[in-house]
């Protein structure tokens, strides 16, 4: 490395600059930024066949206009003398010669001058930054004239630079070192080759950027975030902690795109939302005759369905005993039974589990298998409230806003400013969820432009203020009692038994499915 | 409270033309002044909450022509002065200084009027993007006057107008800078902290900053957009869409109906993409079939340097992206697109947003 540094010290002292030692993020610009005078010039010109011939040569030549546009911009010499300056436009010119040469040989002769072109800009560019900032000194654009054998020279000689010693590779770039044949060692050019970045990455992340709306700044929530993208890719089974209305489906399709098996099936099972008698058959699937009712032919159950995919399986506390025992076996095997069969089937499934209770104090009370605590809760992540991410809520409602006007053809509105303030205080017991019910009722029921608090008040006084009127915004109101067996009886027969009904009703008390029906095993209301 | 300092800077840059949707002026031509007036300085910044309720603050902003700022560079005092002429006519100390454009040089100007004043700057602006006219400010939208409002001209007179209503207002600052030197600077809309802390869009410094500071990265395009997406989505616009790459073939100019606009038109692939402007980016077509449109922000991005450009830098053969970015509510509800909808710039047609024109990437769970 000593010839590299030895050039660019000597460049960057004939620039009126010092020397900082280029490292593999070059050109990293907060580096230079801060530094008054220039450093170094870089002649990032690209003659490795190594990667896509036209590709290498943009890449390449975008650093130069990256660089040069900043330098104009951001780090300008305080002083800088005609000799200076010419090296320094030498340098442009220099490596305009040699993608001349480089496109040449490949017959490219359009991209040659495309550059030309930016090249051209550029200098226009720095003479008028120059200008602007220190007045009307005299420039005058001076060539390096190298002779042609020289480019030439370098073409041939290109495959040995790679084992020279100047060179540095790192996981982004590869930098080469070549002295100037006519100079000895007192000059050379810095070559540097940018390496194919894996498009895989990017699709990966940009599947979840698609369809999760995964949105907020908060700490806690961002730190959940990147742990579900570092753990993505792996095998290990998920268990997501938090509160109902949290997001925790979301996660887990997130996770799913994330990870490798992003193209096979994500099943989704809500352990309390399904009565326990179907629990079974749903998960495993049975024979042909196994029970009454039984389908001709049987039926696949979930984990079946979800061999080489994803099985989501939310609201796991709620799960049954006798049931995790199996559910243990599928986790230590990889293999099942469906209810009334006799061979066991084999199943390649990455779970995600998901629950709102404390796991661990239900293992203490001997509701849940501590086996199969442990086998779950290989990577816990814990997901935090609306109450604890008030930060967020305004983007939050941005989003459901949109997506309620756009889905209903609504005109679109917006949120009162104490009414944002009155939403950053209240305590949001359902969560997301519960958030974006207000959205969606705000959106269908007021017709003004802004959403004043008077507008939500029948929504909100009814369902979680009541006696204390709406600006009602103490702390300490965290969770929404739960309704009485009555209640709960009377809101059946007025919305009616079925599942949507049902759904109506948790929408109704600002709760998901799951929990309605966990409050109706409770109250033992069939 | 955050402290903007030279380090500042370059994200700045990036995150200002970003904003300006193709237009709010030419940043590159305040950069070396913003320099040299924050070096050894530095300037607070204060959030909406911080502000004190009951204290008073004012817009500064430039107007002009960017031609000419460019062979006549402000350095700050003339917003300075504007300031204190302002405090003078209000009988008023003002404890801050806040943008009314968050975009383009107007993130710049008010900045180095807040150096040159000793004044910190409010981390909000009443456009949360670049718009060419006074009234398409949140102030005007929620019937907050702009006056008394005091301008500095091309020639360093000063004029102060009482003009009640700021569509009058524009009218007149427009003749005065025509008539001398073709730019000028104001200092106006004199609020209270609690009436920007209403009536503002929050943030949109901070915001600029941080878009500006994925520029700065050296990444791929595929990464700087998988950024910029991530930065987005969480914030008070939406999520940026790609909406179409390819290489200038044409830049022409068309007249209809003695409207003029100006087109850019980028071909890839056998389609093409025509983006209309007058000062920002209005309207784009994707192979004559509407793509975006105004007040949802249309942004080029020069696939060679990878960094946001202004629509007057785009030339002939340049091979650019183009991103479309949701507009935030508040420019989308009906009395907002009274003001700054497409038929405000003379496209006589109903406001369609990017959400609606791309369901399937905005809402993919609702509509899959």
């Amino acid at each position: 490395m000593d010839s590299l540094s030895r050039w660019l010290r000597l460049l960057a002292s004939s620039l009126g600059g010092e020397l900082h030692f280029l490292d593999a993020d070059f050109p990293n610009c907060k580096k230079m930024m801060g530094k008054k005078k220039l450093d170094v010039i870089l002649v990032p010109v690209d003659i490795c066949s190594s990667c896509d011939a036209a590709k290498g040569c943009r890449e390449s030549f975008s650093v130069l206009v990256r660089f040069v546009d900043r330098l104009c911009l951001f780090n300008f010499p305080e002083s800088i003398s005609n000799e200076r300056r010419c090296i320094l436009l030498d340098l442009l010119s220099l490596t305009v010669r040699l993608i001349d040469i480089y496109n040449r040989n490949r017959r490219q002769q359009k991209h040659f001058e495309f550059y030309q072109k930016v090249l051209f800009f550029l200098a226009s560019r720095f003479f008028s930054g120059f200008y602007l900032k220190y007045g009307g000194d005299d420039f005058s654009l001076i060539t390096g004239d190298y002779p042609l054998s020289f480019y030439e020279d370098l073409e041939q000689k290109r495959r040995k630079l790679e084992t020279d010693e100047g060179s540095l590779e790192s996981e982004k770039q590869t930098f080469w070192f070549k002295n100037f044949p006519e100079k000895g060692n007192d000059g050379g050019i810095l070559y540097w080759q940018p390496k194919e970045i894996s498009s895989l990455q990017f699709s990966q992340n940009r599947s979840v950027i698609m369809t999760a709306p995964l949105i907020g700044k908060n700490p806690a929530f961002l730190e959940a975030l990147n742990l579900i993208k570092k753990t993505a890719s792996s095998e290990n089974t998920i268990l997501l902690y938090g509160e109902s209305g949290t997001g925790k489906e979301l996660f887990a399709r997130a996770i799913h795109l994330l990870s490798p098996r992003r193209d096979q099936p994500f099943i989704a099972i809500n352990c309390a939302a399904i009565p326990e008698n179907l629990l079974e058959s749903e998960l495993f699937g049975y024979e042909e005759g196994s029970f009454t009712g039984a389908k001709k032919g049987g039926k696949p159950g979930k984990f079946e369905l979800a061999d080489g995919g994803t099985l989501f399986l939310d609201e796991i506390g709620d799960m049954p005993l006798a049931l995790q025992a199996k559910l243990l076996r599928v986790l230590q095997d990889k293999k099942l039974e469906r209810v009334g069969g006799t061979k066991p089937i084999s199943v390649n499934i990455r779970f995600i589990a998901a629950t709102h209770r404390n796991l661990d104090e239900l293992v203490q009370r001997n509701l849940f298998r501590q086996d199969l605590y442990f086998r779950l809760n290989v990577i816990p992540i814990k997901l935090p409230t609306l109450r604890d991410r008030k930060e967020d809520i305004e983007p939050l409602l941005n989003y459901f806003i949109k997506k309620h006007t756009i889905l209903q053809n609504k005109p679109f509105k917006i949120f009162a400013p104490d009414v944002i303030e009155f939403f950053k205080s209240y305590p949001w017991p359902g969560n997301i969820r519960e958030l974006e019910n207000v959205v969606a009722y705000a959106v269908s029921v007021c017709s003004e432009d802004i959403i004043e608090l008077k507008d939500l008040q029948p929504y909100l006084k009814k369902e979680y203020v009541s006696n204390t009127g709406v600006e009602r915004s103490d702390h300490d109101f965290h969770r929404k009692p739960v309704p009485g067996r009555e209640e709960l009886i009377i809101l059946l027969k007025q919305y009616g038994q079925t599942t949507a009904a049902k759904k109506e009703i948790a929408r109704h008390l600002g709760i998901s499915l799951a929990t309605l029906y966990r409050w109706l095993q409770r109250y033992h209301i069939k | 409270m955050k402290i903007i300092d030279e380090s500042w800077v370059e994200a700045l840059t990036y995150g200002s033309i970003f904003l300006g949707s193709g237009g709010g002026g030419k940043t590159s031509n305040l950069i070396p002044q913003v320099y040299s007036a924050l070096r050894g300085n530095m300037v607070r910044l204060l959030s909406v909450e911080e502000l004190d309720p009951d204290a008073y603050y004012c817009g500064v902003a430039m107007i002009g022509s960017p031609e000419i700022t460019a062979e006549n560079l402000p350095a700050g005092w003339e917003g300075k002065a504007a300031v204190e002429r302002l405090a003078e006519k209000c009988h008023r100390r003002f404890s801050g200084i806040c943008a009314v454009e968050g975009a383009g040089v107007n993130i710049f100007y008010p900045l180095l009027t807040a150096v040159r004043a000793g004044l910190p700057l409010v981390d909000a602006d009443s456009m949360g993007r670049a718009f060419p006219e006074l009234q398409m400010t949140t102030y005007y939208l929620h019937g907050l006057s702009a006056s008394p409002f005091v301008l500095i001209d091309g020639f360093g007179e000063i004029s102060t107008f009482d003009t009640e209503d700021t569509f009058f207002l524009e009218l007149k600052t427009r003749e005065v800078i025509g008539k001398k030197g073709g730019m000028g600077f104001f200092a106006a809309f004199p609020k209270s902290g609690e009436e920007i802390k209403k009536y503002l869009i929050p943030g949109t410094i901070s915001w600029a900053m941080e878009i500006g500071s994925i520029f700065c990265k050296d990444q791929d395009y595929n990464g700087l957009l998988q950024d910029v997406i991530e930065v987005t989505r969480s914030s008070l616009y939406g999520p940026v869409i790609e909406l179409f790459r390819g290489e200038v073939t044409d830049i022409s100019v068309v007249e209809n109906m003695s409207v003029q606009w100006r087109t850019i038109t980028l071909s890839s692939n056998n389609a093409e993409f025509q983006v209309l402007f007058k000062y920002e980016n209005l309207i784009a077509f994707r192979n004559h079939k509407l793509a975006a449109m105004v007040p949802d922000l249309i942004i080029f991005i020069d696939l060679e340097s990878l960094l946001p450009l202004n629509n007057i830098e785009v030339r002939l053969g340049q091979e650019v992206a183009v991103w479309g970015l949701p507009a935030p509510l508040i420019w989308r509800i009906k009395r907002a697109l009274d003001l700054v909808g497409p038929s405000c710039f003379g496209y006589r047609s109903a406001y369609v947003p990017l959400e609606k024109l791309y369901p399937e990437y905005y809402f993919p769970a609702e509509v899959i």
